[in-house]
């Protein structure tokens, strides 16, 4: 469904050129947003759960983007260096959140784990909500490379162009959250 | 790890994504007008502001700054209160030679007798020497 609506769009380099044309500027921003808005907002939703915090960095990306965009040399594509801004919004603020309240992973994962089961805008069936929580336990790190790969069924090479990871070492890091979360589940289940 | 897992059980609000370029806009307008005032309209913001200012008070009231500040205070008036012939006795004891606080005491006059004399200038006169000083630094 993503495809479709990214098909609808004009093409990035377009969307560039016009972003740096002042007249343009706000327009091609708008188109950007239209854009990529569904794919930023759920790569963050995965990350921090709750609707409220999802729906503030999602806002605080684009702004950033509209802030940063000028200074961007398309040394990546303007969809890797969107999904960069992005993972690296969600990093700081699980980093952030754990400091603010002295938390170790453990605890914010169990008050992500209650967000999944009682939370805001959550109504999906058990199944997936015990991958979601088993998904938790996870570093955070490695619950992006897993959510890229496994939830967007992202290529090994792009994920590796936005993280800046090898790629030899996404693949280890993918099998062992996916050999990870099999038996956080199996555990669950017995 | 099956396929029909891949659904992901969240949801958003009615509409949600053809408000948000709306809402981001609003953002990206107050934040030309003001960068404040976008900052602080952020959730986050606006819930750990008042925290940590409360904070910053609580901290401030029960610092030790405000003691030692006090003290500074008390010192600077005792300082004041003493004759100036029991400092000079301190400063020679201090290894200053009497000739070094000789010349201490000669420029410590009132500001017209110490500073260099201007020579008397106009107001126009006085106008372009500021103008050509804020120009010089501009360069």
């Amino acid at each position: 469904m993503t495809k479709n609506i990214l098909a609808e769009f004009p093409d990035d380099t377009f969307l560039l050129e016009s972003f740096l044309t002042e007249d343009k500027k706000h327009y091609a921003f708008n188109l950007i947003v239209r854009k990529y808005q569904e794919r930023i907002y759920w790569h963050i939703r995965k990350m921090v759960v709750d609707h409220n915090d999802a729906d503030d960095l999602t806002q605080e990306v684009f702004l950033k983007v509209w802030t940063k965009l000028a200074d961007f040399r398309g040394q990546s594509s303007l969809f890797t260096w969107l999904y960069r801004v992005a993972t690296n919004e969600c990093l700081n603020f699980l980093r952030k959140k754990r400091r603010k309240f002295m938390l170790p992973l453990h605890d914010v994962a169990k008050e992500l784990s209650e967000k999944i089961e009682h939370g805001a805008y959550v109504s999906g069936s058990t199944v997936e909500k015990e991958l979601q929580k088993a998904l938790l336990k996870l570093p955070d790190k490695q619950r992006v490379v897993f959510n890229m790969k496994y939830f967007e069924d992202m290529p090994y090479k792009e994920i590796s162009e936005i993280l800046q990871v090898s790629i030899g070492g996404l693949k280890a890091s993918y099998h062992l959250a996916v050999k990870k979360v099999c038996n956080y589940i199996a555990i669950e289940n017995i | 790890m099956e396929e029909k897992n891949k659904k992901m059980p969240f949801t958003v609000p009615e509409g949600y994504f053809e408000k948000l370029p709306q809402r981001i806009n609003q953002q990206i307008v107050k934040k030309e007008k003001s960068p404040l005032q976008a900052f602080f309209s952020l959730r986050s913001v606006r819930l750990t502001v008042p925290l940590a200012l409360v904070l910053v008070l609580a901290l401030w009231l029960v610092s030790p700054w405000q003691s030692s500040l006090k003290e500074t205070q008390e010192i600077i008036l005792a300082l004041e209160e003493l004759p100036q012939e029991e400092v000079e006795a301190y400063l020679l004891a201090e290894g200053f030679t009497e000739q070094e606080l000789l010349e201490v005491f000669e420029t410590s006059g009132p500001a017209e007798e110490v500073l260099p004399k201007l020579p008397s200038l106009s107001a126009e006169e006085l106008e372009e020497m500021v103008d050509m000083h804020d120009i010089e630094i501009l360069f």
